[in-house]
């Protein structure tokens, strides 16, 4: 049978487990620096900022104008009272450097890393 | 013999699309929230055609099962990941099948091409998705690999070891 097993079948066995372990590895010391935050901005002043890890579970209200989610490593404009609704209208911001605005409340939702580079250079 | 031929590659496209199917009673999105990851068993099929027929008939076969069962219950992504998990397992085993039999089996053959396809729904992820944060899911898709590929490297051998009787008695 072409089953039977060589030593080259172990070999590649432990080179996948190697890279899934060294992936895995180089993810958890990736992790450090890899820190998300949501910023909510409300006519040009901070009002809120929120460290977003896996377990990150929130709503933020605006005094019911604009209603925030932040979910996991992910923040949305779940509703808004504005007209054009396109803060809404953005969807999921997953990613330093994304934003939701809504410009007639003067709202913004942004994503920033831990540096911020990111924006540096959007901007 | 190009009737034979081209009949076979047809059979084997249908086996990988209900391979396909019974894949989806495994809600792999449930534990790997990618939409569209397969686990792979069409892969066998790939196995088996590589060894029984050429490595072109074996991209056509890929190329037909992918389309096809993306057509039938798939997406854009699902056919995007489906597309190059598929072509990199296909590469993979291609390449592996030339030292079969002196520096390994068809298991280690099939494990490979498992891990190459996870590895390639990966890359498609991370494009499609434009996140490296899919990545995060590769540890556990390729320690998956590994059993699966055990599995469907043992099936395509057991099956093969049939058809030699079969044609042996023919
Ligand atoms: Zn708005």
């Amino acid at each position: 049978m072409r089953s039977r097993i060589k030593w080259g079948d172990l070999v590649i066995i432990a080179a996948v487990l190697l890279l899934a372990a060294g992936v895995a590895a180089a993810l958890a010391l990736g992790q450090g620096g890899g820190q998300l935050y949501a910023e909510v901005w409300r006519e040009d002043t901070l009002v809120e900022r929120v460290q977003l890890t896996g377990e990150t579970d929130r709503t933020i209200d605006l005094d019911g104008h604009n209603v925030i989610v932040l979910a996991g490593r992910t923040a949305r404009m779940q509703s808004a009272d504005c007209r054009d609704q396109v803060c809404v209208r953005t969807g999921t911001l997953t990613r330093a450097g994304q934003a939701a605005v809504c410009l007639p409340n003067r709202v913004v939702l942004k994503l920033v890393g831990d540096t911020g580079e990111i924006d540096a250079i959007v901007s | 013999m190009k009737a034979k031929k081209i009949t076979l590659c047809g059979l084997l496209t249908a086996l990988a699309i209900v391979l396909s199917l019974v894949e989806r009673l495994f809600p792999l999105d449930a534990v790997v929230p990618v939409p569209g990851a397969k686990l792979g068993l069409a892969n066998v099929v790939t196995l088996f055609a590589l060894t029984r027929l050429t490595p072109r008939d074996a991209f056509v076969v890929v190329l037909c099962r992918v389309s096809i069962s993306s057509l039938l219950m798939g997406s854009v992504t699902s056919f995007l990941f489906s597309l190059l998990g598929g072509l990199l397992a296909l590469a993979v085993m291609c390449a592996l099948l030339h030292v079969e039999g002196r520096f390994c089996s068809l298991l280690g053959v099939s494990v490979a091409g498992a891990a190459a396809h996870n590895i390639g729904q990966v890359i498609a992820a991370v494009v499609w998705m434009q996140t490296g944060a899919v990545v995060a899911y590769l540890p556990l898709l390729l320690a998956l690999s590994v059993p699966l590929g055990l599995v469907t490297g043992l099936t395509c051998a057991i099956v093969l070891q049939h058809m030699k009787k079969i044609e042996f008695g023919a």
